[in-house]
């Protein structure tokens, strides 16, 4: 650093002359932490930046190690995509919100599924008594894929399916469905999240073990990378994690360690990292804390893109690129005044922008009592809309570089990252960390800790521990109609008559057989035309592979 | 003299364990002692375990939506097990209109995200039916 | 309560388990004369080792065949609060299909040894309930944890591969006390180095015992047979030996000797800790009140003192 000697022997001066005399006045008041507990100086100067190399650290803007972006001129040439997580109830229901979402501006569409869906089991399944279509969309059958489409030409829009242990089995039912539209494969544009990963860590959405769902998973890259070209066949995923409780920290080093796996596995699969790595796409949580999270998305792109090259060395720089959604942070939000909910997103979706994202959702204000109206829907996308086309946010490319908090941050969290890689590695990786409940003892531990604060009144969460206030809930609330279960049900019993049971059964023993060995798309896109169903296709695996029994750690 | 003894459970197919987790540690520092029994469990498991752990309170984390169900089925069986000195609290996403319904079937409290551990500690402390 | 009443359901019995934890002492002497010396394995071992899936294991094979089993968990209650969170049985799901198996979790009750006053108590209720066999599974801290010997017929310690945990277990006495050494998670790591090694400490045992070792996977049901095996045999050896009497008497004796150490403990603590706290606050002699409180405990204090005074070199009066 140039003149290191003055800003040193000028910091003093300020300190005797200025500062002093300002403490005794005006006292500082508390600690002052990130959310995620890192110590925050008073203020940051070059100081803090002594060995600052502009390329080695930022680059241009869309240039090694993409800190500042993946593209050259990011928001200038395309805003990021709108787009509003949604699904309930049966398929034709959920048809209906989709088209009204794209009536009102929204760019791309994301499906969430009920929870007998994400695991894999049928609507006629007694385990999922209680469950049918009540966190998202029940999707059992080919039917009920093209009935959720219907009118919608997959071949012009790209869908976000947040799928995960039977990933492959939905895949396969939208890559039909567009087929049945008309559409070429390899037009198709979209992302299934399919990180069985951080399920284990952290959202619990698993069905079979570790090992023979990393195997379907790569399946699902390999077909992809020869498939369907435009397809982003996984979406490796901090959002969970955090919300369990990990800090951003904890966010990033795990879903990094996380994709490095799946890199790993398949290039040992004998994969060309090129054919694959420019597919993979992430998906990282806003939260509140603003500087945090904008330096958490820019440590994010360097950390990847320097992993990347040093691990596997690949020849194009696309595969460097670390692209990502963000989803503003559940857990943020408060049943409390709810109206509140708008602010917080506000300001975490501007954390997004600001760092970077290609897609982003944003939650709506009344998601701490149900899934969100349309009304609420509503105000989450156009505060998306405000902030792309009002704000100005957009109009010069990461504007926060240089300053010297948020480098300096950006810094910090790449360092804790990295310890975090070494931690990962003594343990002998991520399957085993999992297996060994390493990292859902971290998060629980960070959980803790979060809520423990906030009993003590060491962090502020307002409408909740501090600014209280009697009140009666004005907003309106979502509610699935018991009637889209039993037209769900019926269509699915009529589903099962149609069908000649002989070459089902055929197509799920051909599944089985060769579970272990070949590639299964091909073999679910069989069963699923010969008429399978979800469940029978998940049963068939679960007969071959087991189901997984997590070590519980609290 | 023995502790309060709480079962927390996760009835259902929701894997979101963050809050029952953090519940469990914090109810342990209440000085509760808490049989947590984890995800996926039906109605069946809980009642099975609430009998043999003799417990004074069951709590269920429910996120899914389908909290109407599952407290339904609990409360069922713990009319059919006998277990009416046991309280039944709940916590999770469950809007407003539901838990006036829940609390009219028998549900003793439902706490919504935010309520503050001490808050639900004394609402066990007060509420609990059998005298130790 | 009538024992008899009790013993014939589960609810029934879950409530007895917590009058003798809550200290009804008429119930817990009840069970003590009732008792028909049926098996107790204690199952020890480092937090981790996977005690809780490999019991489940064992006792699923042992329940499909009719076997009335118990199996009692035991957790650390924490001293800072005096609470405790208890999570062994979510381990053992897949047990709750069977009607002839009771699982109770219970907590140390901030007791040093790993077991609170009344855990024979609990064993006692099962024992005389009519179990046919009982686990109990310990803390697992790895430290000081001996008293399960105290109350187990066939006593069973848990490894695994990826751990340096033979020096705990050495530490802990465990070694000498363990009938048969799993290691467990054989999938994880060198396990067969392990049996190696551990081979290589164990001894025979006076008894003539020699203690067997084992590899499981318990996940995936790899070694439970063979461990079902290895009980067997224990069970017979000490059955044989003449040793399995001595073995219950053991546990009666401890149940006894639990009671008079936690009214010592209500003595000097509990019940007359502000009363002492006061006395010494107005004044009184320091040595007069340990007089008393020896007095009450029924020991003769008199000859401590005449001995104290003998030996040289301790200095002074005494107290």
């Amino acid at each position: 650093m140039e003149k290191e000697e003055r800003y040193i022997e000028k910091l003093k001066e300020w300190e005797e002359k200025v500062l002093k005399r300002s403490l005794e006045v005006l006292p500082e008041k508390g600690e002052f932490r990130t959310l995620s507990g890192i110590e925050i100086k008073r203020f940051y100067s070059p100081l803090d930046l002594k060995d600052f190399d502009y390329f080695e650290k930022l680059g241009y803007p869309g240039e090694y190690p993409f800190t500042r972006g993946i593209h050259p001129t990011m928001y200038r040439s395309r805003l990021w995509t709108f787009r509003e997580f949604s699904g309930f109830g049966d398929a034709i229901e959920t048809n209906r919100r989709l088209k009204y979402l794209l009536e009102h501006g929204e760019t791309g569409l994301s499906i969430a599924f009920d929870y007998p869906t994400l695991l894999g089991l049928d609507a006629d399944n007694p385990l999922t008594r209680g469950e049918f279509g009540k966190a998202g969309v029940a999707i059992n059958t080919l039917e009920d894929m093209q009935l959720m489409f219907d009118g919608i030409p997959l071949k012009d829009i790209s869908t976000s399916m947040t799928i995960n242990g039977p990933a492959a089995m939905i895949w396969a039912f939208y890559i039909l469905t567009g087929e049945s539209q008309g559409a070429k494969w390899c037009d198709l544009r979209g992302t299934i999240q399919n990180d069985i990963l951080k399920e284990y860590m952290a959202q619990k959405s698993f069905i079979f073990p570790p090992e023979p769902s990393l195997k379907l998973v790569i399946d699902t890259i390999e077909f992809g990378s020869k498939e369907l070209p435009l397809w982003n066949p996984i979406s490796i995923s901090g959002y969970h994690i955090r919300e369990a409780g990990a800090t951003a920290v904890q966010e990033l080093a795990f879903t990094l360690a996380n994709g490095l796996t799946y890199v790993e596995k398949a290039v040992e699969r004998g994969l060309d990292v090129d054919d694959f790595a420019p597919r993979l796409s992430f998906f990282f949580d806003a939260h509140i804390d603003f500087f945090e999270e904008i330096a958490k998305f820019r440590a994010a792109r360097r950390i990847w893109a320097k992993e990347m090259k040093r691990r596997f060395n690949p020849k194009k720089e696309r595969s460097l690129w670390l692209r990502f959604h963000t989803q503003t942070a559940g857990v943020s939000l408060t049943a409390q005044q709810p109206e509140n909910n708008i602010i917080r997103t506000t300001i975490e979706a501007m954390a997004a922008v600001l760092g970077g994202t290609q897609s982003l959702h944003t939650n709506s204000m009344d998601e701490a009592w149900a899934l969100p109206s349309e009304k609420a829907v509503m105000i989450a996308l156009r505060t998306q809309q405000i902030i792309g086309e009002e704000s100005g946010i957009p109009n010069t490319v990461d504007p926060l570089a240089g300053s010297y908090y948020v480098e300096w941050l950006t810094d910090k969290i790449e360092e804790e990252v990295y310890r975090y890689f070494e931690k990962i590695e003594g343990i002998g990786g991520v399957i085993k960390g999992i297996r060994s409940g390493f990292f859902q003892r971290e998060i629980a531990e960070s959980a803790y800790r979060y809520q423990k604060d906030l009993e003590d009144m060491k962090r502020v969460l307002v409408g909740v521990n501090k600014y209280k206030i009697e009140e009666r809930l004005e907003i309106p609330i979502l509610k699935v109609p018991d009637e889209l279960e039993e037209r769900h049900l019926s269509r699915l019993k009529r589903y099962k008559e149609n069908r000649d049971p002989l070459k089902v059964n055929d197509s799920l023993r051909s599944l089985q057989r060769n579970a272990d060995e070949k590639n299964l798309m091909p073999y679910i896109i069989d069963a699923i035309r010969s008429r399978a169903t979800l469940g029978e296709i998940v049963i068939s695996l679960k007969e071959i592979w087991g189901e997984y029994i997590e070590p519980v750690i609290y | 003299m023995r502790k309060i003894r709480i079962l927390i459970a996760k009835p259902g197919l929701d894997g979101h364990d963050r809050g029952a987790k953090v519940l469990a540690r914090s109810l342990m520092d209440e000085g509760f002692e808490v049989i947590y029994t984890g995800i996926h469990q039906t109605a069946e498991d809980i009642i099975r375990s609430a009998i043999e752990e003799d417990v004074d309170v069951i709590g269920l984390s429910i996120l899914s939506g389908a909290h109407m169900y599952h407290f339904r089925r609990v409360l069922e069986l713990m009319k059919e097990n006998g277990l009416d000195d046991v309280l039944l609290i709940g916590g999770g996403i469950v809007p407003e209109d539901d838990k006036k319904k829940l609390i009219e079937m028998g549900v003793n409290a439902i706490f919504n995200p935010g309520t503050s551990i001490k808050e639900i500690s004394e609402f066990i402390k007060n509420n609990v039916r059998r005298i130790k | 309560m009538n024992i008899d009443e009790i013993m014939s359901d589960r609810k029934k019995i879950a409530k007895a388990i917590s009058e003798v934890e809550n200290g009804n002492t008429l119930i817990a002497t009840e069970a003590l004369r009732r008792i028909r010396g049926i098996d107790v394995i204690g199952v020890t071992g480092v937090p981790g080792s996977g005690k809780s899936t490999l019991i489940s294991k064992i006792a699923y094979k042992m329940a499909k065949e009719g076997k009335k089993i118990a199996i009692i968990g035991i957790d650390p209650t924490s001293p800072f609060s005096g609470g405790a969170v208890l999570g062994d049985r979510i381990r053992m799901k897949e047990l709750n299909r069977f009607d002839n198996v009771f699982i109770r979790s219970i907590s140390t009750g901030g007791k040093l040894g790993g077991m609170s006053y009344h855990t024979p108590d609990v064993i006692n209720i099962l024992d005389a309930a009519g179990f046919d066999l009982i686990f109990l599974e310990t803390v697992g801290t790895g430290q000081d944890e001996v008293d399960v010997m105290n109350i187990a017929t066939t006593i069973m310690v848990v490894l695994v591969p990826t751990l340096g945990d033979e020096v705990q277990v050495i530490k802990a006495g465990q070694l000498e006390i363990g009938d048969i050494f799993v290691v467990n998670k054989a999938d994880q790591g060198a396990a067969d180095e392990k049996i190696k090694e551990m081979t290589l400490i164990l001894k025979e045992r006076k008894d003539g015992w020699i203690p067997k070792i084992m590899k499981s996977v318990a996940v995936t049901n790899q070694g439970i047979d063979e461990i079902i095996r290895a009980l067997d045999e224990h069970k017979n050896f000490i059955i044989e030996k003449g040793i399995k009497n001595k073995k219950i008497m053991e546990r009666m004796l401890y149940t006894i000797k639990q009671y008079a150490l936690e009214r010592i403990e209500n003595i000097m603590y509990n019940e007359n800790i502000e009363k002492y706290i006061n006395q010494i606050k107005d004044g009184k002699d320091i040595s007069r009140i340990i007089d008393e409180i020896m007095l009450e405990m029924g020991v003769n204090y008199g000859k401590g003192r005449e001995i104290y005074r003998k030996v040289e070199g301790m200095g002074g009066e005494g107290p």
